[in-house]
C-alpha cells in the first residue's frame, strides 16, 4: 500500500511539475512559464522496448495563449511559418480565437465552433489523452478528443495514390531503428493544423516520427511538406508525451464528443454574448448607470 | 469491493489536487480572449440551471444587481471532461442553490463570466473552490 501511495504522489508531483507552470499562462509571465513547460524535457523513466508504443499518452504542456509567439506562428514551431503568398492568404482567412492572432470567438471561423471534428494534426497538438494499440499489421490510435480513432498501417502497404480527403488522413509506417516513421497524406484541408489557424493544402504530406524513449516518455516530431502553402519543408519542435497509468486522472479516457446541438446552444448562451455584448437567451447586459 | 483506506484516499486527493492545479493549461478552442482576466467579479445569487455539456459546462445565476434588480448571469466553466478530473460532478449545482462565485467578466459588457480552472465558488455556504494540496485556493 505504501508503494501505491508513493507512486500516486510521485505521479501527481510529476504531473504538477510538468504542467503547472503553463497553467498560469494568462499573462506574460505565465506565457513564459508555459513556453518553458512545453520545451522542458520530462524526467526519464525505466527502460522499455522502444518498438512497443502501447499505452495511454498525454501531451506534456499545452497550447498556451500564444503570448510572445510570432503573429505568423503555429503551435507546432517556435518561429514563423515559412508561408507562400497562398499560405499567407489562407492563414489570414483563418480567424482563430486563440494564439497570437486571436480575436473574440464570435468573430472567428474556427471549424470546431460548429462542432466539426478537429482532425489529425490539431488533435495531436492538443493536450488530451490518446491510446496506442499495436497489432501485427497496424497501430490504432484512439483519441479521447471527439472519441475518434485512426489507423497507421504497418503491414508494408504503399500509400494509395489518392487517399483523401480524410479528416484524419491515411497513414502508412515502418520502423526506422527505434522510431516509428509514419507517412500521412490525404488530409482534408478545410480543417486547421492547430488551434491558431495554421493552414495546409490537400497535397500536404506529413512525416510523423514517434520515438518511445523509455517506459514513461514518448516523443513526436512532424515534418510538413506542402509546396502550395509553405516555401520549404519544415520540422516541428519535439512534442513530449507522458505515459498515463492506472490511477492517474488521464489514464481512463472519457467521452468527449462535441455535437451540433450542444455547440449551437453554447454559441447562443455563451460565445456570442461574451464576444459581441448582446443579450443571450439566459443572460442580460449590464446597463450603464442613468444620469 | 475494496475499502479505500484513509491513507489511500489522502494520496488520491493529493494526486487529484496536484493535477487540478495544472489543468487550466488545457485551454479550449473557446472564449478566453473574450474575458477580462484583470477584473475578477463576485456574482452572488441563486442558481437557475446547470448544463453539464460540451464544449464547456455553463451555469446560470439570478443575481441581485447594484440597483436591486435581478441580473441574469451566464457563467462559462470548463469542459465536463476536465471538470471530472478536477473532482466536479454534473450534480455540482442545482436550481435553487445559493451561490457566490467569482468570475472574469466578458469584456463586451454582457452578463457572462468565465470560471475556468481558477475561480472561487461557494455553494449553500460550502466552499467548492478547487484547492491546491497546501490548501491555497487556485484563484
Amino acid at each position: 500500500m505504501r508503494k501505491w501511495m508513493l507512486w500516486s504522489i510521485g505521479a501527481a508531483l510529476l504531473s504538477f511539475l510538468i504542467l503547472a507552470p503553463a497553467a498560469s499562462a494568462q499573462d506574460a509571465a505565465g506565457a513564459r512559464a508555459g513556453a518553458r513547460a512545453r520545451n522542458a524535457t520530462p524526467p526519464p523513466g525505466p527502460p522499455h522496448d522502444p518498438h512497443d508504443l502501447n499505452g495511454v499518452w498525454l501531451l506534456a504542456g499545452g497550447a498556451g495563449n500564444g503570448a510572445g509567439r510570432p503573429r505568423l506562428g503555429s503551435e507546432w514551431i517556435q518561429g514563423e511559418l515559412p508561408l507562400t503568398p497562398a499560405g499567407l492568404e489562407k492563414l489570414n482567412g483563418n480567424h482563430a480565437a486563440k494564439g497570437p492572432r486571436g480575436d473574440v470567438p464570435a468573430k472567428g471561423n474556427d471549424p470546431i465552433s460548429d462542432a466539426n471534428v478537429p482532425g489529425l494534426l490539431r488533435t495531436l497538438v492538443y493536450s488530451r489523452p490518446f491510446q496506442f494499440i499495436q497489432t501485427s499489421d497496424k497501430v490504432a490510435q484512439l483519441f479521447e478528443w471527439f472519441r475518434i480513432w485512426r489507423e497507421i498501417w504497418t503491414d508494408g502497404r504503399k500509400m494509395p495514390e489518392d487517399p483523401g480527403p480524410r479528416f484524419y488522413g491515411y497513414s502508412v509506417a515502418q520502423w526506422d531503428g527505434d522510431v516509428l516513421d509514419v507517412d500521412t497524406f490525404g488530409l482534408d484541408s478545410r480543417l486547421w493544423a492547430d488551434e491558431w489557424g495554421m493552414p495546409f493544402s490537400e497535397n500536404m504530406r506529413v512525416r510523423e516520427r514517434w520515438h518511445r524513449l523509455d517506459r514513461d516518455n514518448l516523443e513526436l516530431t512532424l515534418t510538413f511538406t506542402d509546396p502550395e502553402m509553405y516555401t520549404r519543408p519544415f520540422t516541428s519542435e519535439t512534442k513530449h508525451f507522458r505515459l498515463q497509468t492506472k490511477g492517474m486522472p488521464d489514464a481512463e479516457m472519457l467521452e468527449v464528443i462535441f455535437t451540433p446541438m450542444d455547440e449551437k446552444d453554447f454559441n447562443k448562451t455563451i460565445r456570442d454574448p461574451s464576444s459581441l455584448g448582446i443579450e443571450g437567451p439566459k443572460s442580460g447586459v449590464r446597463q450603464p448607470p442613468q444620469r | 469491493m475494496r475499502k479505500i483506506t484513509s491513507a489511500r484516499r489522502a494520496s488520491l486527493l493529493l494526486s487529484a489536487g496536484l493535477v487540478a492545479v495544472s489543468l487550466p493549461v488545457f485551454g479550449h478552442h473557446g472564449t478566453g480572449i473574450a474575458y477580462d482576466s484583470e477584473k475578477p467579479t463576485e456574482v452572488k445569487g441563486t442558481v437557475t440551471e446547470f448544463q453539464w455539456l460540451n464544449p464547456h459546462a455553463r451555469l446560470f445565476i439570478d443575481a441581485k444587481g447594484p440597483n436591486g434588480a435581478i441580473e441574469r448571469w451566464a457563467v462559462e466553466m470548463n469542459s465536463p471532461g476536465v471538470m471530472i478530473r478536477q473532482g466536479w460532478t454534473r450534480r455540482q449545482f442545482k436550481p435553487g442553490d445559493e451561490i457566490t462565485i467569482t468570475v472574469f467578466p466578458a469584456k463586451s459588457g454582457a452578463l457572462v463570466g468565465s470560471c475556468i480552472g481558477r475561480c472561487k465558488v461557494i455553494v449553500n455556504g460550502v466552499d467548492n473552490t478547487v484547492k491546491a494540496p497546501d490548501g491555497n485556493e487556485q484563484f
